[in-house]
């Protein structure tokens, strides 16, 4: 195994723990940024992936320079990266200097010091997210093997990105649901606290809350939960309709 | 794992897993319970001989299986409950058996450190879950988790998703109660729960006939 391949492994094994343990996104697109420059033969990387809209945005370069990300915000409308999450396929142009696609994003590419740019798609199945970009400062391409090996890292961190989604969307899910839950006992709760106190029955309780609530503008479940902590008393709700 | 689906067509989703359960496992009844911290749950979904009283012998009596499962976040498996003061929850058990519950499995609903609830299993015959069993029992209660989101992923800012209330309205007038009796007493809601739960399990009465009388002023109880 050369060096090259033991720092290839190393980095598979860096983006695979990240499946496991608790991660930062916005690091995991830098590192996995920063190891495309080092393992393959160009000399910017950058990271795009879609937002809810499906316009693309920059998520982490190698190289955080104003014009860099430049080149990047252009793609959200024309360049390799635009056309390569339409496609979902790798889109390379070998040498900028000779083609007529893309003109506001080559003149920026090549303004930049840029004569080949490849963009590789962050895909799972038919689900495309985002994409690799690369730039070389002189004309060529990856070969056919680091490419190979670029679209594997790309689809090891796509995979950690929709597992990281997922998990976001279902610890909110879950936690609005154990609030909802609380919720409803607490107000239970605080219509008896209501009705101990000021010698009401239950309905004129629940209406005097209610009414607070509306008027002060708060959630029930707020005032709910703070006569029961003693930080509100009957008479500042005062009565209903009063 | 079988079909759910196959078992109850037009049944909802967590129904469907009940039945599941009680096919795949061989137990007596199953239920989903969806809890809060303040209380022992309601009942969401079940299937099942009787599942439903085993369940509300816990919330009556303020202990036992699934309130443990939820504190802990672990699952618990009552090969055999035992009547008398010999296991974990003597007041849950005495009453279960008399309902013919010999066995209870307890599986928690959970995200990470969030606890939603508990998949409830109980079977009318002693005897630990098979090996291939308790794998099959931990697989529905992810799918009961993942079923319970999905419901609520349709839900309003606040409220419970569809099919989520769970039989909950007579519970009310328990938490009515509690709040009640805090006020009159000047003690915490949990002592006043407790005073309640303890009243109601000394006159060997319901605990929502006696939350009814304190709500409507016919029963006060003395500090």
């Amino acid at each position: 195994m050369t060096a090259r391949d033991a720092q290839l492994n190393r980095t598979f094994v860096e983006m695979a723990d990240t499946l496991v343990n608790h991660f930062d996104v916005a690091e995991l697109l830098h590192t996995l940024a920063t190891r495309c420059v080092e393992l393959f033969e160009v000399d910017a990387a950058g990271l795009m992936l879609a937002d809810e809209h499906g316009t693309l945005r920059v998520v982490g370069s190698s190289n955080e320079q104003t014009r860099m990300l430049e080149l990047f915000e252009i793609q959200s409308q024309e360049g390799p990266c635009c056309d390569c999450y339409r496609g979902g396929r790798a889109v390379i142009e070998d040498d900028l200097e000779l083609v007529d696609r893309w003109p506001r994003f080559r003149e920026e590419a090549l303004g930049a010091g840029f004569r080949a740019a490849m963009a590789v798609p962050m895909s799972l199945r038919a689900d495309v997210i985002g994409a690799v970009n690369l730039f070389r400062v002189e004309p060529g391409r990856l070969n056919e093997v680091d490419l190979g090996a670029c679209r594997a890292l790309a689809d090891v961190a796509t995979i950690a990105l929709i597992q990281e989604r997922a998990l976001r969307e279902a610890r909110l899910l879950a936690e609005q649901l154990q609030r909802a839950l609380n919720t409803r006992v607490l107000i239970e709760q605080a219509k008896g606290v209501l009705a101990g106190l000021a010698n009401v029955d239950m309905d004129t309780a629940f209406k005097i809350l209610r009414n607070y609530a509306r008027g002060e503008n708060l959630l029930l479940v707020d005032v709910a939960r703070d006569l029961i902590g003693g930080r509100l008393s009957p008479s500042q709700l005062g009565r209903v309709g009063g | 794992m079988a079909d759910l689906a196959a078992l109850a067509p037009d049944a909802p989703p967590l129904e469907q897993i009940c039945r599941g359960a009680v096919r795949l496992l061989g137990v007596s009844g199953a239920a989903v319970i969806l809890m809060s911290e303040e209380e022992s749950g309601a009942l969401t979904a079940a299937f099942g001989a009787r599942v439903a009283d085993v369940e509300d012998i816990q919330f009556a009596v303020g202990e036992g299986p699934c309130l443990e499962a939820f504190r802990t976040g672990a699952p618990v498996f009552e090969p055999e409950l035992v009547d008398g003061q010999q296991g974990p929850w003597p007041a849950f058990a005495d009453r279960a058996l008399a309902f013919g519950a010999r066995a209870v499995f307890v599986l928690p609903l959970q995200l990470g450190a969030i606890r939603l609830g508990v998949l409830y299993l109980y079977r009318d015959r002693p005897g630990m879950l098979a090996g291939q069993e308790v794998a099959d029992s931990l697989d529905l209660a992810e799918l009961a988790m993942l079923t319970v989101l999905e419901s609520q992923s349709h839900a309003a800012f606040g409220d419970l998703g569809a099919g989520l209330g769970g039989e909950w309205s007579h519970r009310a007038a328990v938490h009515q109660a509690t709040g009640l009796l805090a006020a009159q007493l000047g003690t915490k809601l949990i002592d006043a729960l407790a005073r309640i739960r303890a009243h109601a399990f000394t006159e060997g009465r319901s605990i929502y006939d006696v939350s009814a009388e304190i709500v409507s002023g016919r029963l006060r109880l003395e500090p």
